[in-house]
């Protein structure tokens, strides 16, 4: 009996060591361990036939052989399913370099992000935002900024007149504004006289479009934008508001960025700077001052119209144009490209 | 203004190796040398001058500056008395007199008469100089004429000569032009002269417009013996507005800036000079009207102040070095600086110009430091709009659309401008669908059919009592199909259509928190009869969309079938104002879902079917939701079959399949009063 039970085990090991997949093992398996005519369960049958003193070892003989086989059947399982997984994915691979697949997404205009982002850095050093019209009347664009009436400077903002009951170049006239700087101040000024108590200290800004009749070319059009901020306190001055401007440059130009002023004439400040600020280029490592706008104090006759002590309450103002940051962030060299909005520009943003 | 370096090299020493350096210090000084220019006669700074210093409108006032700026030697202008030896013996010839009737216009008047001229082409030496100073602009004219824009040019101050034999009496009238007189100018033309402005005359008519330009019929030639040599004093505002109503010139250019009204008497002895010197002759008569004086301006600066306003510790007595370096005079005393103004400083009037003089000469902002005395403390806040405009913008852009940004200027609107620049600019616009048209029909020539725009901004428009509105408007187009670019997938199954139009809109409303709009149809030029519609929120219109006409898709070169949308910014604003955000508690009991597909006529709206189902389906009916439409073979000619998924719940328990076949059965009936055919 035991030759017989070895010859069977041998002859079980055999089958499973040769079951080509997992069909033919699950035959050995039922060829062998089968309940009804499995070949090992089948000498359990026999059991009876052997001698009481026989029987304790041929039992123990024949459990350790069933667990031998069934070791063996799980273990060649496992590698069978691996294989057959294996062969099963080979049929599945799909080409990785085909390219991939999503509805494009929307996207915001450069300009757009560039003011968005200018915003930002305004917001963070406690500039409150204020909204002007473009299509602006006299008194607001040059009255309120001290311009004398039919004066030199106005030569520098060649000014579009809209076209209705009013004559050009006097209070009530409706005109593009040319600046950002007359919305924000007059029309702030002008709240600022209807209240009993002025609300100084303040940070105050404006961000927007603005006209003027300029020749187009690379870098200059008839519509640009502006952000101007203004400030009204006691005892600031124009190193303040260099710091200030150094606070802008750096937030939006990055830390080793600096500004510059250059004496400059505009109206409504005195004194006047020209502001340019330190650009490091990231793509060639190099440097160069970009002039981006104006700046000053406060001319006094106008803190003086808003109703300020001029002894006691000192401001600062300055205008930036917006159009030179994308231009520069973007390496885009035509300025005409933001507004035309070619797909194929906008696209690569 | 172009500045020879040769020619400032007669007031100031200005080493080869140093032109560079000085170019730099003048620029940061403020009067900006824009480039320095490689001329055959040498170098020439290009320099801009700031509308408020007309004095550096000229060689020797560029010359004065740098003297001041990096304190330099400046040669002294020659005296008049310099001329004296020109004078011919006696002077007793009453050759020519001078009357100002506008003395607001004129404030000062010289004639000198030199006798004997010899009229001829100007010296080598000084019309080369002449070409430096004016590069292309030069034109040789004579030796008497040249000599005048070379005196303007060395000293800011515009002269005039006359050919005084063309002049009755010697008698010269300065006054306002009378209406309807008219005078041909040296540039041939025959004008009529605006009534008021300046002129000089003779004893009955106009011979030059005063600062501007002489006449023709008084002008120096070949023939003149005499030359009656005009230098005056004119008001900037009248030349500037005679100016702008004439022609503008050199002269007039200067004028307007303001000339040192000192200047008179040097420019005019300066140019008589040098017509005696080079064309001969001598000066026979002389004639000064002064009917203003120059004035005589003092501020009181307190360095204090100064040092307030600068915010920064200047000495005081480097403040008043650089003070007197610019001809200020500067009376030394414990308390404020009294400040005498040179004539040719007008812009200096109030104690802050004096600290801007002191802060670019005497502190120089390279050396200001960036101090905040003052920081906020909190963040800013945006405006209203802005936050709005984010929202609205972030909403477009999740849907997929580009933004676009486009100009307010262009061809066509309800606003015109009164002096556009060219016609395609010579409106302001009064709808942003123009614009969007335009990029799609670019992109569409390129061969870019697939696309979604948006763009928002204001329109411009006429409002009652001629005042302007800026409303602003939300627009897009989409064209094409949002699928278009992957591969494997037909873009046709989502089509950038109507409905996807529509979907853009719903989205929009859905970030801004406004419910209950409702769709309808209607008409709009731009677009197809039958697929446009508006929406409407309450009572208030909020905009329109719709698939363009065929006329208008050809016609702009657009793809067929593109839609647009224009919606009523403010509106939208106004109504997102007014949404406050919250949020339902997850449902803790199963829903049960049910499918139903009527079938109606095509003329029966979904909106209304919808409705129907909505208002029989009973309060738990949780959604209704279109699954699909359906039209084909089988349901019979103009119908369609509308499945609709209904998804019930009970807030506070499990519905009975009873409770859902009762509600099932009150929408079928309703929809079968619809005209609706219900098939199982």
């Amino acid at each position: 009996m035991t030759d017989e039970l070895k010859a069977i085990e041998k002859e079980a090991l055999g089958a499973i060591a040769q079951a080509s997949g997992t069909v033919a093992l699950a035959e050995a398996d039922n060829a062998f361990l089968g309940r009804k005519s499995g070949k090992l369960t089948g000498l359990l049958k026999t059991l009876g036939s052997l001698a009481p003193e026989q029987r304790p070892a041929f039992g123990q003989a024949l459990n350790e052989a069933k667990v031998r086989v069934e070791a063996a059947l799980a273990e060649k399982k496992i590698a069978l399913e691996a294989t057959e997984r294996t062969e099963r994915e080979r049929g599945e691979a799909i080409d990785v370099t085909l390219p991939g697949r999503l509805a494009p997404p929307g996207r915001l205009h450069p300009l757009t992000r560039t003011f968005d982002d200018v915003r930002e850095v305004f917001l963070g050093l406690g500039f409150t935002f204020v909204d002007g019209p473009d299509v602006e009347d006299y008194t607001y664009n040059f009255d309120w900024l001290n311009y004398p009436s039919d004066h030199p400077a106005m030569d520098e903002q060649d000014t579009f007149y809209v076209e209705g009951p009013w004559e050009s170049q006097t209070p009530g006239a409706r005109l593009l504004r040319t600046h950002t700087t007359g919305s924000l101040q007059g029309r702030t000024f002008e709240k600022v006289l209807a209240s009993a108590t002025p609300n100084v200290p303040f940070r105050i800004a404006t961000l927007g479009r603005c006209f003027r009749r300029d020749a187009m070319d690379d870098t200059h059009s008839h519509t640009f934008h502006q952000v101007d901020g203004f400030s009204v306190a006691e005892g600031i001055s124009l190193a303040d508001l260099k710091g200030v401007l150094g606070q802008i440059a750096r937030g939006l130009f990055g830390p080793d960025s600096k500004v510059r002023f250059r004496p400059d004439f505009f109206p409504f400040v005195e004194p006047g700077v020209e502001v340019a600020i330190w650009w490091v280029s990231p793509a060639t490592g190099e440097g160069r001052w970009l002039e981006l706008g104006g700046a000053g104090l406060i001319h006094p006759n106008i803190l003086k119209r808003a109703g300020f002590d001029t002894e006691k309450y000192t401001g600062w103002a300055f205008g930036l144009g917006t159009d030179r940051m994308p231009m520069v962030r973007y390496g885009v060299s035509n300025l005409r490209l933001f507004l035309e909005n070619d797909v194929r520009f906008l696209g690569q943003f | 203004m172009r500045v020879p370096i040769q020619w400032l090299r007669e007031y100031l020493e200005i080493p080869d190796d140093k032109i560079a350096t000085y170019a730099e210090a003048l620029t940061m000084a403020g009067l900006e040398v824009e480039e320095t220019l490689e001329d055959p006669s040498g170098p020439v700074w290009v320099t801009k001058i700031t509308p408020n210093r007309g004095d550096w409108a000229s060689i020797y006032g560029t010359a004065r500056e740098l003297a001041a700026a990096e304190s330099m030697a400046l040669t002294a202008l020659p005296p008049p008395a310099a001329a004296a030896k020109h004078f011919h013996g006696g002077m007793a010839e009453e050759a020519v007199s001078v009357t100002i009737e506008d003395p607001e216009g004129c404030g000062r008047f010289q004639g000198i008469v030199i006798d004997g001229v010899k009229i001829g082409p100007a010296p080598e030496w000084l019309q080369a100089r002449l070409r430096a100073a004016l590069g292309d602009r030069y034109r040789p004219i004579n030796n008497v004429a040249d000599i005048t824009n070379y005196v303007m040019l060395a000293l800011g101050q515009p002269l005039h000569a006359f050919d005084l034999d063309t002049i009755p009496d010697g008698k010269i009238v300065v006054r306002g032009a009378k209406p309807g007189e008219k005078l041909v100018t040296l540039d041939g033309d025959e004008r009529t002269l605006p009534e008021g402005v300046l002129c000089i005359c003779d004893f009955e008519k106009p011979i030059s417009i005063a600062g501007i330009m002489g006449g023709q019929a008084t002008e120096i030639t070949e023939k003149t013996t005499r030359v009656l040599l005009e230098t005056a004093h004119f008001d900037p505002l009248r030349i500037r507005r005679g100016a702008k109503k004439t022609l503008r010139s050199e002269a007039s250019y200067r004028f307007e800036r303001y000339v040192d009204p000192e200047l008179v008497r040097t420019a005019g002895f300066m140019a008589a000079k040098l017509i005696c010197e080079i064309a001969g002759g001598a000066i026979i008569s002389l004639a000064e009207t002064i009917a203003r004086p120059t004035p005589k301006n003092r501020v009181l600066a307190r360095m204090e102040r100064v040092r307030k306003l600068l915010g920064a510790d200047v000495d005081r007595d480097a403040a008043i070095s650089a003070l007197e370096r610019l001809g200020i005079e500067v009376t030394r005393s414990a308390g404020a600086m009294d400040c005498g103004i040179p004539p040719w400083r007008p812009d200096l009037t109030i104690e802050d110009d004096i600290a801007e003089e002191v802060g670019r000469l005497a502190l120089g902002y390279a050396n200001l430091e960036e101090k905040v005395a003052w920081q906020i403390g909190q963040r800013g806040q945006d405006s209203p709009r802005a936050l709005f405009l984010r929202r609205l913008r972030d909403a477009l852009v999740r849907a997929g659309l580009q933004e676009v940004v486009t100009h307010s200027l262009v061809s066509e609107g309800q606003l015109a401008l009164r002096n556009p620049m060219a016609p395609e600019y010579g409106y302001l616009r009064d709808s942003l669908l123009p614009n969007l048209l335009g990029i799609a029909g670019r992109a569409s020539r390129e061969g870019i059919r697939d696309l979604r725009l948006f763009e928002v901004g204001p329109v411009y428009l006429p409002d009652t009592d001629a005042k302007v509105i800026e409303p602003l408007r939300v627009s897009g187009l989409v064209s094409g199909s949002a699928l278009e670019s992957l591969w494997g997938i037909r873009p046709e199954a989502y089509p950038s259509d109507f409905y996807f139009a529509r979907g853009i809109v719903e989205a929009l409303l859905s970030a801004l928190g406004i419910t209950g709009a409702e769709f309808s149809p209607a008409s709009h030029p731009l677009l197809h009869p039958f697929r446009a519609a508006k929406i409407t929120v309450g009572s208030v219109e909020i905009g329109t969309f719709g698939e363009l006409s065929e006329g208008v898709s050809t016609s702009q070169d657009v793809a067929r079938r593109a839609c647009v949308f224009d919606l009523d910014g403010d509106a939208l604003s106004a109504l997102a104002l007014g949404t406050t955000a919250s949020t339902r508690s997850l449902p803790r009991y199963p829903a049960v879902v049910r499918d139903l597909a009527p079938v109606f006529g095509r003329e029966v709206a979904f909106a209304e079917v919808e409705r129907t189902a909505r208002a029989a389906a009973g309060s738990n009916l949780e959604s209704l939701r279109l699954i699909d439409v359906y039209e084909g073979p089988g349901l019979g000619e103009g119908r369609r079959s509308l499945t609709l998924r209904l998804t019930f719940r009970l807030a506070g328990g499990t519905l009975t399949d009873g409770e859902v076949e009762e509600a099932l059965q009150s929408v079928r009936l309703a929809l079968t009063r619809l005209g609706g055919e219900i098939r199982s």
